[in-house]
């Protein structure tokens, strides 16, 4: 089995008086693409907060191929990799599509803008016809695309996705599912954050189950998907 | 009896328009880059500095000096001390207006809207009492050695004079307006400073260090405001520690006018106030001026609330 490329041991953190996580653990290897399930208020997104820098930890630690990284900022956890495309999408409205892809680079050389640019128009030929149009124009689907690409220029070594599929049509679900799979077999890990489990489960290698700040369940996608429990609490059968 | 036609009052009237026009669009065009530093920190922040038009009047004192110093130290040519003042100043206003946004707004950030603007007309009065106590309470005068020969030299443009002061006003504002827009629209820096001014956890998380842009928007717009007090003390020939006061809400009026936020509606703005101005001065009194510019202020903001070039509020620049 390969090394952990990412992993984070016991994470205790919050936002008041209470905490959010209760010490959540999961690891991410090389090559795989891994799902955290959860409901609302689970504690998703506060797990890729934390591990992606803008939220800070009570206890435990982020450990990145081997060093404690909890201490970095983001910009420093984005030049070694850790790429975080968040909830919601968040795509520049008033930037055009080509400079949405562009502040994805900012940590990144810019002589290399170019060639990564050409890249992008070929595995998204939609952007490229849009390239000067203001982000805001965009649907929903291609939106979220333009926030994978974007992720993308930032040359990750892990990409973290936080529900990509949130408010999208399903057949555009699929299109962004199929996109991640060949991202992933490209050569680059992903975590991947969803409700919608599951699709996300079809595409995962391994998955985490999380609710009210604790990790209940983990194992191989094709376990939780036949799991009745999984079943039952997330996949909305009987 | 009929009044013979005055075969003069055809080119008069051009003349006079010709004038106007110039001596508008030199006003206007100071205004304009004083409203620049209004329009830019309130696209990244939301607010409003009020102690603008306070780095514009330091501006015009750094100018000043500088041009003292080195007129003291023996360096009297004009095509070469003029520039240097004018760099020197802004350096001093770009520094000014960070330390203006690390002691009035940082901290203030996240706070109610009335708690940044009361900080920032504190600072307006702390730099007003700063320059009055450690410089002069009285009049400062702008060297004539530098000003004079700039104001007599001539050009005919048909039947007016532009002055080789005017002519220095056009070519830096509008040099200095050009440099702007080609950072803003064309560079890499310019896309992070329109990505903090959208959306500053997205910003942070493609690794842009927000508080430094902050600082870095700030420091620009300080800078322009500097270059256009110097600008206005060679102008004008005398300066004072509140000489900001009335510039900076004509600025600030102009920024509104044109639709704050938005960067080409200050520039606007600030044409269509100074043009205004001499406008009235021209045709009914010049104690009229800033009556009518403020009406159309006015006027404006009732049919176009957003401002001229103004888009939605929650859209910013």
């Amino acid at each position: 089995m390969a090394d952990a490329l990412l992993r984070l041991e016991s994470a205790r953190t919050g936002y008041g008086p209470n905490d959010v996580l209760h010490g959540v653990s999961l690891t991410v290897r090389e090559g795989e693409i891994v799902t955290l399930l959860g409901g609302n208020g689970a504690g998703k997104t506060t797990t890729l907060g934390v591990l992606s820098g803008i939220v800070g930890l009570r206890q435990g630690k982020v450990v990145w191929e081997g060093r404690d990284i909890s201490g970095q900022a983001t910009a420093d956890r984005l030049r070694q990799g850790l790429v975080l495309c968040p909830e919601a999408r968040r795509i520049f409205a008033r930037l055009t599509v080509e400079e949405n892809l562009i502040a994805g680079t900012w940590v990144r050389d810019p002589k290399l803008n170019k060639a990564k640019l050409e890249k992008t128009w070929e595995r998204f030929p939609i952007l490229g016809q849009r390239r000067k149009q203001l982000g805001g124009t965009l649907s929903g689907g291609e939106q979220q695309m333009l926030a994978i690409a974007r992720a993308l220029m930032g040359e990750p070594k892990l990409l973290m996705l936080d529900e990509p599929s949130l408010g999208l049509a399903p057949l555009i679900v699929e299109q962004i599912f199929r996109i991640l799979v060949e991202i992933n077999a490209a050569g680059t890990p992903v975590l991947l954050v969803e409700q919608n489990a599951h699709q996300a489960l079809k595409i995962a290698h391994r998955a985490y189950v999380l609710a009210t700040g604790e990790i209940v369940r983990e194992g191989t996608g094709s376990e939780l998907l036949a799991s009745d429990e999984v079943r039952r609490a997330y996949l909305g059968e009987d | 009896m009929q009044t013979p036609p005055n075969p003069d009052s055809g080119a008069l009237l051009f003349s006079q328009m010709l004038e106007i026009l110039i001596n508008g669009l030199a006003r206007g065009s100071v205004y304009a880059l004083v409203a620049l530093g209004y329009t830019m920190v309130y696209g990244i922040l939301g607010m409003i500095n009020f102690a603008h038009g306070e780095i514009f009047m330091i501006g015009m004192f750094a100018a000043v000096f500088a041009l003292g110093a080195m007129g003291s130290a023996g360096l009297v040519a004009v095509g070469i001390t003029l520039p240097l003042a004018i760099l020197l100043a802004m350096a001093l206003s770009a520094g000014f207006g960070v330390m203006n946004e690390r002691i009035a707004y940082r901290k203030l950030r996240g706070a109610h809207l009335l708690a940044p603007l009361t900080s920032a007309i504190g600072m307006s009065i702390v730099l007003q009492n700063f320059v009055m106590l450690s410089v002069t309470k009285g009049k400062v005068d702008f060297p004539r050695a530098v000003a004079q020969p700039l104001a007599n030299t001539t050009w005919s443009l048909g039947p007016v004079q532009l002055t080789a002061l005017q002519a220095v006003i056009f070519a830096t504002t509008f040099a200095l307006m050009c440099g702007l827009f080609w950072l803003v629209q064309r560079t890499r820096l310019g896309i992070a400073l329109r990505a903090v001014a959208q959306d500053r956890t997205m910003a942070s998380l493609c690794g842009m260090k927000v508080d430094r842009l902050i600082a870095f928007a700030f420091a620009l717009g300080s800078a322009l405001a500097a270059a256009a007090g110097a600008m206005v003390a060679m102008y004008q020939g005398v300066l004072r520690f509140d000489s900001g006061y009335m510039i900076g809400l004509k600025a600030f009026t102009a920024a509104i006018l044109g639709g704050i936020g938005n960067i080409p509606g200050a520039v606007l703005g600030g044409l269509i106030i100074g043009l205004t101005e001499d406008l009235t001065s021209y045709t009914i009194k010049s104690e009229w001026k800033q009556t009518t510019a403020f009406a159309i202020l006015i006027l404006v903001l009732w049919l176009r609330p957003r401002g001229l070039l103004g888009e939605r509020v929650a859209d910013k620049v």
